[in-house]
């Protein structure tokens, strides 16, 4: 459980207000059975597990309900992940096998339901708030919920692909990694997710779009 | 709806919108592309919409890991090792512990212990050859006696009928598979809570683990021998192998199937409703007890379980302890139920 160096690196770091977390501390630490990589784990790698985990899932509910499954998951095989170069696809992997498992158990039907509720906190699916709101405001949150509804209906591989590229940036590489799938077929997938949001939301980004909105 | 067709068919270009996108053209080709969408409405247009999806994907809320998972985690860990490190643990528990860890470990014990086994029949085989000719029926019974040493005339577990062979009627009634949800385990222990209480039938208890704990029905742990038709109930050699399983479901399945496939036949039923009612609860219980009672031959057997949730998707089966004890039986009504 002891890290002289690891430790001695950490603590000094925080110290001085800084943070000098690297993937390499944070997998010496897990592999030594320090609790305290989860902590990293999750400052520096928790936005991106999450995001993995909404986009396998659905619906941010069901990844919080995991998410803590998931660092009992990454802690339990530690030591699958030899190369340090692999460490982040091999954590997102982990992360999205776990969401997938959870996928299989869940009824398909109360998925969109609870997408439309819990994604966007506040939010209470179509139903639009009580409270006035300028026009464009609301035609804003109208083509944003049709978003989180179309993708919500868009098959797993297809959203996870288009959330990984869209919202976090990844290569396609480093998607294909996560996916444990070729570049091509990472490919493919963001074609298909586009056009499929594009054909849900095609009358809506119209009318922004003729709406003189960008 | 009829625009996107118009688009995506009269313009080829538009299938090569996604590269621009993703920065995955050469810098020549970029540049063409770029030319061409500058002049085409129909590209225009189609790469605004790309361009508005990645907006929308980025106007969604980041969900964010929250120290609370990290703390759930973290406990989940530390009372998943108090409980391995506990001063009851067996060298079953800490080695299948050891194995669940380390599948590729368990994969190479498995081939050795095969090896081993192998070598070992076949060496048995070869000195049994050798001593044919001289070996008398008796000794042919005697090793058929050590290969099979406890085997009984064994009933399947009665789940439909409960009338006997010998058209005796037990007292239970049909249906004999219970099982008992029982309140959380003690962490620091493996222990389950006195659940016989309200059983008239009570027998005296000998749990030698828990003292302090109420009677309960006859413990029946390492103690092999044959069937008996008074008394406790003894479970043979094999039925005890059960004990101190633990696993995923279809893994406790599996092992206890190869030494009492009646008890895994009952818990292949058991186990998946006791998993099912714990679906909706509201997911703080990281441990459901329960017991499984049936009837197997003469005894009833009460099978004391726990089923631990949380600390992966996949609940984990403990087999804490079984006990036994005869069934009284009665008899049948005249006209005999079939």
């Amino acid at each position: 459980m002891a890290d002289p160096v690891g430790h001695k690196r950490m603590n000094q770091a925080e110290g001085r207000g800084e943070i000098a977390v690297t993937d390499e501390l944070i997998l010496r630490l897990l592999r030594q059975g320090d609790l305290r990589a989860l902590d990293l784990i999750a400052r520096v790698h928790g936005d991106r597990v999450m995001s993995v985990l909404v986009s396998v899932l659905g619906d941010r509910a069901s990844a919080e309900d995991i998410c803590h499954d998931v660092l009992v998951k990454l802690y339990e095989g530690r030591h699958d992940c030899r190369d340090i170069e692999a460490f982040p696809a091999w954590l997102l992997r982990v992360a999205r096998n776990l969401a997938l498992d959870h996928l299989r158990r869940r009824d398909r039907g109360n998925r969109i339901v609870e997408f439309l509720g819990r994604l966007r906190p506040g939010s209470r699916g179509v139903l639009p708030k009580p409270a006035p709101e300028p026009i464009e405001d609301l035609a804003n949150r109208e083509l944003e919920e049709r978003f989180e509804i179309a993708l919500a209906n868009l098959a797993e591989p297809f959203r996870t692909a288009f959330l990984l590229r869209e919202r976090e940036g990844m290569s396609y590489l480093e998607i294909a990694e996560i996916l444990g799938v070729a570049e091509k077929t990472v490919s493919s997938r963001l074609f298909r997710a586009r056009r499929e949001l594009q054909d849900a939301l095609r009358p809506y980004l119209e009318e922004r779009r003729k709406g003189g909105r960008p | 709806m009829t625009l996107r067709n118009e688009t995506r068919n009269d313009c080829p270009h538009t299938r090569h919108l996604d590269a621009l996108l993703d920065d995955r053209l050469d810098a020549e080709r970029r540049l063409r592309l770029k030319e061409h969408v500058a002049r085409c409405p129909v590209c225009r247009e189609e790469r605004a919409q790309l361009l508005a999806l990645r907006r929308l994907s980025r106007a969604l809320p980041q969900p964010t890991l929250s120290s609370v998972a990290v703390q759930r985690a973290k406990s989940a860990l530390l009372d998943r090792d108090r409980r391995r490190t506990g001063p009851r643990r067996s060298i079953g528990a800490a080695l299948n512990d050891y194995f669940a860890e380390r599948p590729a470990a368990l994969h190479t014990a498995a081939v050795l212990a095969g090896i081993l086994i192998s070598v070992f029949s076949y060496g048995i085989g070869r000195w049994h050859g050798t001593r044919g000719e001289a070996s008398s029926p008796r000794a042919d019974h005697e090793v058929a006696a050590i290969e099979r040493p406890t085997e009984s005339p064994a009933s399947p577990p009665r789940l439909e009928s409960f009338i006997d062979p010998m058209g005796m009627r037990t007292r239970n009634e049909p249906g004999d598979l219970v099982i008992e949800s029982l309140s959380e385990p003690d962490p620091d222990s493996a222990v389950i809570p006195p659940t016989l209480g309200d059983d008239p039938r009570r027998l005296p208890t000998t749990d030698l683990a828990s003292a302090d704990e109420e009677p309960r029905g006859e413990i029946l742990r390492p103690t092999a021998g044959p069937i008996e038709s008074e008394g406790p109930v003894a479970f043979s050699a094999e039925a005890l192998e059960v004990l101190e399983r633990s696993g995923s479901v279809d893994s406790v399945l599996k092992q206890i199937g190869e030494a009492a496939p009646n008890w895994a036949k009952i818990l292949s039923i058991a186990l998946p409703e006791a998993l099912e009612g714990k679906i909706g609860d509201d997911g703080k219980k990281d441990a459901r007890n329960m017991v499984v009672s049936f009837n197997d031959g003469g005894s009833q057997i009460r099978l004391h379980l726990t089923i631990v949730f949380g600390m992966s998707i996949e609940p984990r089966v403990q087999v804490n302890r079984a006990e036994a004890k005869p069934l009284e039986k009665i008899p049948a009504p005249k006209g005999g139920e079939r």
